[in-house]
């Protein structure tokens, strides 16, 4: 589980960086979906099922379509896809997937009898929720009416949402060898 | 766990609800095609330039416009159908309204927002037109604007009129002059010899006299019908922009052109052509160029 929590935080890296040469931008969200994706797979192989990866399958289409029509379509004319709805999307896309996983860990390591992880996992998917959640809908409305305030509210509330997804998905790669020191001793 | 998954689903809710709703709004509000404010603007061309052609006598002069706020086209030409032979260069950027460096919310977005809208500027020179065409005054009341995605927009821009600049009689003197940001001027000219101020002519002046208060020396112009004046007197004029009554006052913008006339005591005439360009910082919200938007659909 370690390995596939460590593609998902790589991913999640990648994601946030945003690096742009000659107008074309370097790693691509599509590299980091790529990545996450790879992550969940190394979940399916060993027996874990998860319904995120048909999420992140949606999001994968979701954003290749979006290249190809942008690039065939040349929409920059009238961009409200490109400016309100695919962002939206992605962190709707974002709000499910980590919901999910954090459920999954929760549910790996009550089968493992870890109440003290159950405990902590279970109260970052908490703050996860609110903080996401209430990111999302003030950059539905900031998006919608243009209000800087409301744009600035979601941006420092996604930000610390985004910190939330690092810190749990780096501890949830480190999981998996704390477990095995404590099974050898 | 529970309590978890009810709040994933009560959140999951609220943004489908409020994104269905907001996206209808989006389409409600959305304007079909950009809307120009009109303006009634008296401007002269010096012919006696070499280089006319590329710019009026008077300061660059600016059409305005707005459009929904995700539109990232811009004005890339503008014809008048009246005469075609007029080519003008506009030029657009983001650099936001009245040529102030307004900062976007958003950087992918273009011009000075207002909830839905995005308000524009577009300056303008003239790159090409016949001398010969001057010899009457031109009338220009509509124009085609061409975008940079090839669509195009014709509408009515009000009343612009293009005339050679005259030189005024050497009867009055410039001494000094000032303006304030809210639109408020003030001229001080040298009488330099004696005459009398037998009346003026002005263009549009249903929509000057509704938007601004003259006076030449302390008196309304509007009901001054004689004035007297001496050699070294001041002659001075105020002019002050009144509150606009409704949107559509609100959001046209005029320069104001006076051709004041002078007699003297053998009822020789004289003219002083007096130009001002009232400042255009009128308060814009979203909800009154939606208002806005509405009036116009319903002219």
């Amino acid at each position: 589980m370690a390995a596939g929590f460590r593609r998902v935080f790589i991913g999640m890296i990648i994601a946030f960086i945003d690096i742009e040469l000659f107008n074309l931008a370097l790693l691509p969200s599509l590299i980091a979906w790529l990545i996450i994706y790879s992550g969940l797979s190394i979940f399916e192989t060993k027996g874990i099922i998860i319904l995120t990866e048909k999420i992140i399958c949606g999001m994968l289409v979701l954003l290749i379509g979006t290249d190809i029509y942008l690039f065939f379509i040349q929409a920059d004319h009238y961009g409200l896809l490109q400016n309100v709805i695919l962002p939206v999307l992605a962190l709707v896309g974002q709000f499910i997937i980590f919901h999910r996983l954090l459920g999954m860990a929760v549910a790996y390591f009550a089968a493992r009898g870890e109440q003290d992880l159950i405990a902590k996992y279970t109260r970052h998917n908490r703050i996860y929720l609110i903080v996401q959640g209430t990111g999302i809908l003030l950059l539905i409305l900031s998006l919608t009416f243009n209000l800087e305030i409301l744009l600035l509210l979601s941006s420092v509330l996604n930000l610390i949402a985004f910190i939330d997804i690092l810190i749990f998905t780096y501890g949830l790669s480190r999981e998996d060898y704390r477990y095995m020191r404590i099974t050898k001793n | 766990m529970d309590v978890n998954k009810r709040i994933f689903r009560i959140f999951l809710i609220i943004i489908g609800i409020v994104a269905t709703g907001c996206m209808i709004f989006i389409q409600y509000v959305s304007l079909a095609e950009p809307i120009f404010f009109k303006q009634y603007a008296d401007l002269s061309v010096n012919l006696d330039d070499d280089d006319y052609q590329y710019g009026l006598s008077d300061e660059l002069f600016s059409f305005n416009y707005f459009t929904n706020a995700e539109d990232k086209r811009v004005v890339s030409y503008v014809s008048f159908p009246e005469y075609p032979d007029l080519h003008i260069q506009p030029f657009e950027d983001d650099w936001g309204m009245f040529g102030l460096d307004f900062e976007t919310e958003q950087p992918d977005l273009i011009g000075q927002l207002y909830g839905r809208y995005s308000l524009r500027e577009v300056l303008w020179q003239i790159v090409d037109l016949p001398e010969e065409s001057l010899d009457n005054e031109l009338i220009l009341n509509e124009a085609i604007f061409y975008f940079s995605d090839g669509s195009e927009v014709k509408t009515d821009i009000g009343q612009i009129r293009l005339s050679r600049s005259a030189s005024d009689s050497e009867i009055i003197e410039f001494l000094s002059g000032s303006s304030s940001s809210d639109g408020d001027s003030r001229s001080n000219f040298k009488v330099l010899k004696p005459i009398n101020f037998s009346g003026f002519e002005a263009h549009f002046l249903d929509q000057i006299s509704q938007r601004v208060e003259m006076k030449i020396n302390n008196q309304n112009i509007y009901d001054l019908e004689e004035l007297q004046l001496e050699e070294g007197d001041t002659l001075t004029i105020v002019s002050q922009i009144k509150p606009a009554q409704t949107l559509q006052e609100r959001y046209t913008r005029f320069n104001l052109s006076l051709k004041l006339i002078f007699t003297d005591e053998k009822d020789q005439e004289y003219y002083l052509t007096w130009k001002e360009s009232p400042s255009f910082r009128e308060d814009f919200s979203f909800t009154d160029l939606y208002k806005y938007t509405k009036e116009q659909e319903g002219l």
